[in-house]
C-alpha cells in the first residue's frame, strides 16, 4: 500500500502530466488525408499530399493553448494521374524545385458551434503568405480524435498557374482545401 | 441518289458515312500531331479536347456504319476481278473497319489510364473504361501511335487501289463511291 501523501503526489503528477499532454496530437498517417479538390476542363479531381508534418496542439476546452503548424511536402502530391502530378510540380504551377514546402501556422482558434471550430492562420505556398481560415469539425473519443475541415481558396492567390493559366479557366480558379486527420494522443 | 445500296452502286447513306468518316480521320491525323507537339498550355488541353471529342464521334459513326453495312448489302464486287484481288479488297476493308474502332478505343484507354476526364465537346461526361494506371497508359499510347502508322499504310493501299481502278482499270469502283453517281458509268450493260 502507498502512503497517503505519496498517493496524492502520484495522482497530482498524473493529472499535471495529462493536462500538459492532453492537447498534443500525432497524425495517423495512413488514415489521414490532406489535399484539395480542383477542376480540369470542368471536371473535379482530388489530390492528396502523401507527406506532411502536422504539429497539432488542440484542446476544445483550452482554445488559447492551441496551435497548428503544418508543413506539406509539395513533391508528394498524388491525384492518381502520373502526368498531372508531374505537371503540377512545374514552374507554372507549384514550382516544386524552388518551393518544395507549403506551410500553415495558426494564429487564432475559435469555437463556432457544438463541435465546430475555426482556425485562422497564415498559409504560405510558393513563398506567398496569406491569411487563411479553416473551419473544422472536431470529434474526440477515448483513444483519439478526428479533425475534418474544408475551405475555399483561389489558386491565383498563390500564383499557382502562371502565364496563360492565370486567366484561362480550363484549370479552375476555385480550389477547395480538404483536411481529414485522424489523431492519437502524444505521450 | 437512293439511300440504299443498289447492285452496282453505293447508296446515299453508305457514301455519306464513308466520306464523312474519311474526312474526319484525315483531320484527326493532323489534329493529333498538332496536339501532341503543342507546348503545354491551355490551348494544348483544348486541342486534345477537340481531338478526343471528334475521335469518339468517329467511333460512334463507325459503329453506325458497320450496323448499316450489315442491314444494307454492299454492291457486288467487280465481276472480272481475280480472286486474289477480291480477297485483298475484302481483307483491307475489314482492317480499315477494325482501325476505325481500335483507333478511338485505344485513345479512350490512354485517356482513362491517365485519369484525365473525357467530356464530349465540353458537354457530355463519358466514363473511364480502364482504371488509372501509368503502365497501361504508356502501352495504350504505343498502340495508338502504331495504329496510326498501320492506318496510314492501309490508306495508301486503299487510295492507291481506288485510283488504280479508275485510271488503269477504268472501271466504276471509284465512281460508284463518289457523290452523285447512282449508276456505275462503265458498268457493262446486261
Ligand atoms: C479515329 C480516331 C483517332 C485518330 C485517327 C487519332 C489519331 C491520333 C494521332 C495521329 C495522334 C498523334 C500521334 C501519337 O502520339 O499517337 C494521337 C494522339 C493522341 N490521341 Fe488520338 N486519335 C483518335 C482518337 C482518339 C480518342 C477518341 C482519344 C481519347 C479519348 C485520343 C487520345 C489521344 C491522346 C491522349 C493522344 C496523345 C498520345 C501521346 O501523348 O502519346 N485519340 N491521336
Ligand atoms: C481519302 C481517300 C479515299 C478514297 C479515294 C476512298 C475510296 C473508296 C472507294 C472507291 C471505295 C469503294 C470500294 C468498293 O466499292 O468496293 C471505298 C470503300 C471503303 N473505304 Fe474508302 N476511300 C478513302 C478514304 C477512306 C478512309 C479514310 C477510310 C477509313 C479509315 C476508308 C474506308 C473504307 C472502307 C472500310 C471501305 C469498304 C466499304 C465496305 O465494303 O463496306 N476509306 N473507299
Amino acid at each position: 500500500m502507498m502512503s497517503a501523501p505519496r498517493a496524492a503526489t502520484a495522482l497530482i503528477f498524473i493529472l499535471v502530466n495529462a493536462a500538459a499532454a492532453a492537447s498534443d496530437w500525432i497524425v495517423i498517417k495512413n488514415r489521414s488525408q490532406l489535399g484539395f479538390v480542383a477542376t480540369y476542363d470542368g471536371v473535379g479531381f482530388t489530390a492528396r499530399f502523401e507527406n506532411f508534418d502536422a504539429g497539432i496542439r488542440f484542446d476544445p476546452k483550452q482554445l488559447e493553448t492551441g496551435r497548428f503548424d503544418v508543413v506539406v511536402d509539395i513533391s508528394s502530391v498524388n491525384s492518381d494521374s502520373a502526368d498531372r502530378d508531374q505537371g503540377m510540380l512545374e514552374p507554372e504551377w507549384f514550382d516544386m524545385k524552388q518551393f518544395p514546402k507549403a506551410r500553415f501556422v495558426s494564429t487564432d482558434l475559435r469555437r463556432t458551434g457544438a463541435g465546430t471550430f475555426a482556425v485562422a492562420g497564415r498559409l504560405t505556398i510558393k513563398n506567398i503568405t496569406r491569411d487563411f481560415v479553416l473551419p473544422f469539425e472536431w470529434s474526440e473519443s477515448v483513444t483519439g480524435a478526428r479533425l475534418q475541415g474544408k475551405a475555399d481558396t483561389r489558386r491565383t492567390d498563390f500564383e499557382i498557374g502562371t502565364g496563360d493559366w492565370k486567366t484561362d479557366p480550363i484549370i479552375g480558379f476555385e480550389v477547395k482545401i480538404l483536411v481529414d486527420l485522424y489523431l492519437e494522443r502524444k505521450h | 441518289m437512293t439511300l440504299r445500296n443498289s447492285d452496282h452502286s453505293w447508296g446515299g447513306i453508305a457514301k455519306v458515312l464513308h466520306w464523312l468518316i474519311a474526312a474526319m480521320i484525315l483531320g484527326m491525323f493532323v489534329l493529333g500531331w498538332i496536339a501532341v507537339n503543342y507546348p503545354m498550355s491551355p490551348t494544348k488541353i483544348k486541342l486534345f479536347t477537340w481531338h478526343k471529342s471528334f475521335g469518339i464521334t468517329i467511333l460512334m459513326l463507325a459503329l453506325l456504319r458497320m450496323a448499316w453495312r450489315f442491314l444494307d448489302p454492299p454492291p457486288a464486287s467487280s465481276a472480272h476481278a481475280p480472286v486474289w484481288e477480291r480477297q485483298l479488297a475484302r481483307t483491307s476493308h475489314a482492317l480499315l473497319y477494325l482501325a476505325m474502332i481500335a483507333m478511338p478505343v485505344s485513345g479512350w484507354i490512354i485517356n482513362s489510364a491517365a485519369n484525365f476526364p473525357l467530356k464530349l465537346f465540353g458537354l457530355i461526361r463519358l466514363p473511364d473504361i480502364v482504371p488509372a494506371d501509368k503502365t497501361l497508359q504508356t502501352q495504350a499510347e504505343f498502340v495508338h501511335l502504331s495504329l496510326f502508322w498501320i492506318l496510314v499504310a492501309l490508306l495508301i493501299l486503299h487510295v492507291g487501289a481506288a485510283l488504280w481502278h479508275h485510271i488503269v482499270r477504268r472501271d466504276d469502283i471509284l465512281t460508284r463511291m463518289l457523290p452523285g453517281t447512282t449508276r456505275g458509268a462503265k458498268e457493262p450493260v446486261e
